[in-house]
């Protein structure tokens, strides 16, 4: 089901600054993040707990980029562990083991419950759930904008009322100026094994539009995809962590922006003022796809000059899918700014090149700046 | 059995909320539960749901407590204890222990309605996604190919081990009667099942209510 655009689109204050799309090939292990001063750092991964050599492969490429880009946390995006899932020794050989470096660094990790995760999993300490299977934390930005982002852990699997009765009201509650939700079952998506989980989307989409949430995580088919805008919100399908269904994506759905199902993949992204940049890394360190998605306060939305993406269509400069891993060497033009840098900048119309260009990523040098405490905030004890 | 009123108010006002007076005045976007089913039976349903409640709170008292740091060992300790203990307190628990004949009838109902409505299509589509008769794990050794795990629907068996969960879609839940978090609905094949979510038993179940052909039995 495909709405049409709500009123309440308009006061989401969404629009893209320049998405300059990475269909080009790129070096390994290349950064295309800005790492500015203060701004929250995380990594994006899904249907990942298999054991296999490819998880391990994703979770090495992670902790190397970890050194060029010190994220401080992980958000899961469920089917954290296959079969097994309440035997110890499948905890830790499907996600203590391939993610040691990471937690040794004392990198957090957040996860949200896929339909092949037991419930109990919530009770795990490396997870972070505090017991419960829907939960929302906040990691401010401590740079010069002071801006807040809270993330929200769904139960996708099971969404009754008492959950969605308490999205809405943690969402209403929010004034964080980014407002991410991340679960397992994406309410967008190209597969052709799964695809879009409509029936949660008729449920949970009114509540999103109506409360600001601008970028969701998902999983559950097993490849990388971008989805076009949907009423103003982005999403992403991120479930090649450690599974993949090869040329799962049927690229006729109209929904994709950029999909990769060529081979595993994770994502990286980073949050400064106003600006979301992103990143999606394959299992070798090839850049997949990057970007800015820029949000824009609500008076600026107002103002006339701002056009709003159409609902159910982009309003990024239209990207070619990467139907295979990007090969060969990097573009030769190094990384730029973005057009729309500063977040100051007064509800900027879509701007950018066609791709092949380099994303809009300053020079990127890791700095020691301390990184901001995301402060969790377990959902209410479910009433027996 | 006669069982104590005093047990009552917290799950069973819970589900009895389902009749419809849990609308409340503020405005809201999450659509109310509807749940079609004549106050007798809704409270029969209950009741049986809060015994089991209280049972489960008994077997607790036998479980090592954990915490928010609770190691993958001390999850894994504490969920044999409680699935044991569980077992041992029903033991001679038999279907339609909780899902009476006439609940039974009703929930039926409910899902004949909603299966063979305008959306039962996608409903149906909608509960073969993670639904073990469908769907299997992706192997260490190889994550493209699955290969699905035997679920044997029966009443204290085992939930198996590592075999995926069927989604039951949201608007479907809506009609159900809610539960307390320690046991949810889900669907094995075209069996409804009331599963203990941390104990990882099936407690009780209702055979072929997915009017579905193509999904097995």
């Amino acid at each position: 089901m495909n709405r049409k655009a709500h009123p309440s689109q308009l006061r989401l204050g969404l629009v893209v600054a320049a998405l300059l799309v990475a269909t080009s090939p790129s070096s390994a292990q290349e950064l295309r993040l800005p790492l500015k001063e203060g701004s929250v750092r995380f990594a994006i991964m899904g249907d990942t707990g298999t054991g296999s050599t490819a998880q391990f492969d994703v979770g090495k490429q992670m902790a190397a980029f970890h050194k060029k880009f010190p994220f401080e946390f992980v958000i899961m995006a469920g089917d954290n562990i296959y079969g097994g899932s309440s035997d110890a020794a499948a905890l830790k050989s499907r996600f203590e083991v391939p993610y040691a470096a990471l937690l040794d660094a004392k990198v957090k990790f957040w996860a949200s419950l896929g339909n092949h995760d037991n419930a109990s999993q919530a009770n795990y300490k490396n997870w972070n759930m505090g017991g419960q299977r829907f939960y929302t934390f906040r990691a401010d930005d401590n740079g010069p904008a002071k801006i807040g982002a809270r993330f929200f852990a769904l139960d996708s699997n099971y969404m009754d009322q008492k959950q969605l009765t308490w999205i809405e009201s943690e969402l209403k509650k929010s004034k964080s100026e980014w407002k991410i939700a991340f679960f397992h079952h994406p309410l967008y998506s190209s597969g052709g094994k799964h695809g879009s989980a409509t029936d949660l989307r008729s449920l949970v989409e009114p509540l999103f539009m109506a409360n600001g949430v601008t970028v969701v995580f998902a999983g559950h088919d097993h490849f990388y995809e971008r989805i076009k805008p949907q009423n103003g919100i982005y999403h992403f399908v991120v479930g090649a962590g450690g599974s993949l269904r090869k040329g799962d994506i049927d690229r006729s759905s109209g929904l994709t922006e950029v999909g990769y199902d060529a081979d595993y993949s994770f994502m990286l992204a980073e949050i400064s003022g106003l600006d979301l940049y992103f990143q999606a890394v394959s299992r070798t360190g090839k850049t997949i796809d990057s970007g800015v998605i820029h949000h824009t306060p609500f008076a600026e939305v107002a103002a006339p000059a701002a056009p709003l993406p159409a609902s159910g269509s982009t309003p990024v400069v239209a990207a070619p899918v990467a139907a295979q891993p990007p090969v060969g060497p990097s573009p030769s033009p190094s990384p730029q700014p973005s057009p729309t840098a500063s977040p100051a900048t007064p509800a900027p119309t879509v701007t950018g090149s066609p791709s092949p260009k380099a994303t809009p990523a300053a020079s990127p040098k890791p700095k020691a700046t301390p990184k901001p405490k995301p402060t969790p905030t377990p959902s209410p004890k479910p009433s027996p | 059995m006669k069982r104590e009123v005093a047990v009552l108010p917290c799950v069973a006002v819970l589900l009895l909320g389902s009749i419809g007076c849990s609308r409340k005045a503020k405005p809201t976007l999450v659509p109310a539960q509807n749940v079609e089913m004549d106050d007798k039976t809704l409270m029969k349903f209950a009741e049986e749901v809060v015994e089991y409640v209280e049972l489960r709170k008994k077997a607790m008292t036998n479980v090592p407590p954990v915490n928010e740091k609770a190691t993958a060992d001390e999850l894994t300790k504490r969920q044999e204890v409680l699935t044991r203990t569980i077992v041992a307190y029903r033991k001679g628990a038999k279907q339609g222990d909780i899902f009476k004949k006439d609940v039974e009838a009703a929930i039926r109902r409910i899902l004949t309605r909603e299966f063979t409505g305008p959306n039962g299509a996608a409903l149906m589509k909608d509960i073969k996604e993670g639904n073990p008769k469908v769907e299997g794990n992706p192997q260490p050794q190889n994550p493209t190919r699955e290969v699905k795990q035997t679920v044997n629907v029966a009443v204290n068996a085992i939930y198996t081990d590592g075999a995926p969960f069927s989604t039951v879609p949201g608007s479907l839940l809506l009609k159900l009667p809610l539960l307390p978090d320690e046991v949810r609905y889900r669907f094995v094949g075209r069996a409804l099942i009331i599963r203990d979510t941390e104990a990882n038993l099936i407690l009780d179940y209702i055979l072929d209510v997915v009017p579905d052909p193509t999904t097995p039995r």
